[in-house]
């Protein structure tokens, strides 16, 4: 290990520490290193930070953050909520089960978790509160839901593993679909519970009856085909996930425009905007990484940690037990995607080393990952779910326990099986 | 005041212009595939070329609302005093980062003129002028949000 040079890692973490925005530290730790090494040309580092955008599979995640901003003016969420409303409305705990099965619906279209929550929190939050449930229970339920719409494809944390480890997009987007499902039974349950137990009435008294599902399901047509036409187009190789998403975006203006007839051209420069931010932010961060990324290549950094840890653990059943529980802490106290950003390139090459499958692996992280924005101190989906409902942390915490074990069970089910993830994506598109 | 407004959100206008293009771009690839069954080469190029303008200009947008992701767990836990001048550090920090950022790049546009991109035959410097400006953007709004909102907040 002579020569190895650590202190950008820590000049990277100290910077953390202090309340540097995340891709500003990975910027200062990596221009650092590159001023001090010699014979390292300062051209490399403007070169790299501009690098990432030159990547056709990362332009996926404007486009399923444009989308999902169409779609949310576009008339799309309340029809698919009429949708929810009428499979579940009947169940105990009614409001708080249909939005659970809304956030699943909208996992076909919509990749972003924070756009999710934020979007539930104001449509859905304040009339579950006018109907009895407890305001942290409210937020807590739209916040967890929110976790499920990303791992159903599309996800951008799929998307941003995809290009991180050079996993097949399509896959990654076709192995999210059962731990999806999973997380939306495992919610339901666990939702089904408390609500029992609280005496959280239903929305009607029974089921509302195949006539109205029939016009629910009518109505919501033109947004359900979206996530079919998606996985079909991918996997009949019509066209790549970042095509798919281009044509999403096209597709969700036409329905907004001239099937549903509730998108105005003066939404547009909102829309655009926020997608901006929204990709901007996940962006910046990835091109900064993709500089810190060199001087980690540069001292063989990955690859050591890989031959370090593979060392420790032969299994890699330990292995994957341990990531889970790193990140999980990691989830805890930073944003999901930067942690992926950050972890992904480590983690990948001891994955490969111990024989996991990229695929299994990439649901792994990005679930846990996802998890993590729904576990105090830090969570965007938290914090989302909260200040638009004013709940305090601590309430959240509490009233979120029963839901956030549910999902921990379901994580722990997709890291012990490895065919819950990759049996379709095998199945779908071969062997990988 | 037209114009005061247009210099107020020029990042949004400019990034989200890119969005579009992006867009277009990426679409036409689509199309054209099919027609030619060859994607029109250039179509790739321009995507790159307006993503990254998207992006480093978005990111200014993004630093003028204070909405860069940062972890503020252990700052939060000291007394407010410390806090303060901890901001105030780690706000001079980020500026001249940015600064020292946009002049790198500046620097590596203005090498690259006369270096051609593959398809298009367009200067290469069009693209390292993205990070160049953005990150000058992103300098100067941030220090306008640390001098105390002044002409370049938001609305």
């Amino acid at each position: 290990m002579s020569g190895l040079t650590l202190w950008p890692i820590w000049v990277l973490l100290g910077l953390f520490a202090l309340n540097v925005p995340v891709a500003f530290a990975m910027g200062i730790a990596a221009l650092a290193f590159f001023v001090s090494a010699e014979g390292l040309p300062l051209e490399i580092f403007a070169q790299r930070i501009v690098a990432a955008t030159d990547s056709f599979p990362l332009l996926a995640v404007p486009f399923f953050i444009l989308a999902g901003s169409i779609m949310n003016r576009a008339g799309i969420t309340r029809r698919l909520m009429n949708l929810a409303d009428a499979l579940v409305g009947h169940m105990v705990g009614g409001l708080a089960q249909a939005n659970i099965v809304l956030a699943t619906l909208m996992g076909g279209l919509s990749a972003s978790a924070n756009a999710e929550a934020a979007m539930q929190a104001k449509m859905l939050g304040p009339e579950m509160i006018r109907r009895g449930y407890a305001r942290g229970f409210t937020a807590a339920v739209i916040a967890c839901a929110a976790v499920i719409t990303p791992i159903i494809p599309p996800g951008i944390g799929l998307v941003v593993y995809g290009f991180l480890a050079d996993v097949s997009v399509g896959r990654l987007f076709l192995g999210g679909v059962v731990p999806g499902l999973l997380l939306a039974g495992a919610l339901m349950v666990s939702t089904w519970a408390v609500s029992r137990r609280r005496g959280y009435l239903p929305v009607r008294d029974r089921f509302a009856g195949l006539p109205a599902l029939g016009r629910a399901f009518r109505e919501a047509a033109w947004a359900l085909t979206i996530p079919v036409y998606i996985l079909v187009g991918i996997r009949y190789g019509i066209f790549t996930p970042t095509e798919a998403g281009a044509m999403t975006v096209v597709y969700a203006l036409l329905v907004g425009f001239l099937a549903h007839r509730e998108l105005r051209l003066a939404d547009l420069p909102e829309i655009l905007t926020e997608s901006v931010l929204a990709t901007a932010t996940v962006m910046l961060i990835i091109c900064a990484a993709s500089s810190f990324g060199f001087y980690m290549a540069w001292e063989r950094i990955p690859p050591r940690v890989a031959a370090a840890l593979a060392a420790a653990t032969g299994d890699p059943l330990v292995l994957l037990l341990l990531v889970n529980l790193l990140l999980l802490l990691v989830g805890m106290l930073i944003e999901g995607t930067a942690a992926l950003i950050l972890l992904a390139p480590i983690l990948v090459p001891v994955a490969a080393r111990l024989g996991i499958d990229p695929v299994h692996f990439g649901l792994v992280l990005v679930v846990n990952l996802t998890i993590g924005g729904v576990t105090p101190p830090v969570g965007t989906m938290m914090y989302t779910a909260c200040a638009i409902l004013d709940v305090r942390l601590s309430r959240f915490a509490i009233e979120g326990a029963p839901l956030i074990l549910a999902m921990i069970v379901v994580l722990a089910l997709i890291t012990l099986h490895p065919p819950l993830v990759t049996a379709l994506p095998n199945a779908l598109m071969g062997p990988g | 005041m037209r114009l005061r407004r247009a210099a107020a959100n020029a990042e949004e206008i400019v990034a989200g212009a890119a969005l579009v293009v992006v867009v277009l771009a990426v679409c036409w690839g689509v199309i054209t595939r099919y027609v030619t069954a060859q994607p029109a080469p250039w179509a790739g190029e321009v995507a790159a070329f307006a993503f990254a303008w998207c992006v480093f200009v978005g990111a200014a947008a993004v630093a003028k609302r204070g909405g860069h992701v940062s972890i503020d767990m252990l700052t939060a836990a000291f007394p407010a005093a410390v806090q303060r001048a901890v901001r105030l550090g780690a706000q001079v920090l980020g500026i001249a980062f940015c600064a020292v950022a946009s002049a790198l790049a500046l620097q590596f546009s203005l090498a690259n003129l006369d270096n051609p991109s593959a398809v298009l035959r367009l200067p290469l410097a069009i693209l390292y002028m993205a990070p160049a400006t953005g990150f000058a953007l992103m300098a100067l709004r941030m220090a306008a949000r640390m001098l105390g909102g002044r002409p370049g907040e938001a609305p």
